[in-house]
């Protein structure tokens, strides 16, 4: 499977403190772990 | 996520930043991280963006109802951790990046069935793999 991570990293998130960012900030100066979890419960 | 949340100094320390992308609505996921005492940031994907760009898999009905998902579920249950009313697709499958300031995924895990995800241990060595000044672009 391919991952664009160049499409990816313009799109914006939001994060729980209600901030939006645009997704590469978050590896730009820090290896990243991104956790995706099956759902809340 | 019980044991990523014992291994965020280990984490912080070894140089990465955990964050952490739910189903949730912007609402739920600021619950969930304050019920869990979540350490790490998170992102509310409830339209499932992220999860798309990224590829995250679906579960089949087989691997929701097996015996062993059942069996996990009551180990997990024995262990102390909550088990709840799903809140989100129950099909969704989880996954792992690991993403380097270069912009490459060094490291990724998608899930085969709902309990199926690295421990934060084999997280945290790839981590230091990935941040090792030998490490190969």
């Amino acid at each position: 499977m391919t991952i664009d991570l160049n499409a990816v990293q313009d799109q914006k998130v939001q994060l729980s403190d209600g901030s939006r960012i645009r997704l590469g900030q978050l590896w730009e100066h820090q290896t990243l772990v991104l956790v995706f979890l099956r759902h809340y419960g | 996520m019980a044991q990523l949340r014992r291994q965020a100094d280990a984490f912080k320390e070894a140089g990465a930043r955990v964050v952490l992308v739910g189903l949730g609505t912007l609402e739920a996921t600021k619950a969930f991280q304050s019920r869990f005492d979540v350490p790490f940031t998170m992102i509310a994907d409830p339209q499932k963006q992220l999860f798309n760009a990224f590829q995250l898999k679906q579960a089949g009905p087989k691997d929701l109802l097996s015996l062993g998902m059942a069996a996990k579920g009551l180990s997990a249950m024995f262990r102390g951790h909550h088990l709840g009313i799903p809140k989100g697709d129950v099909r969704q499958l989880p996954g792992v990046f690991i993403i380097d300031t270069g912009g490459r995924i060094c490291f990724r895990h998608y899930a085969r069935n709902p309990a199926d995800h690295p421990s934060a241990e084999d997280l945290l060595v790839r981590v230091r793999t990935t941040l090792s000044p030998h490490a190969s672009a």
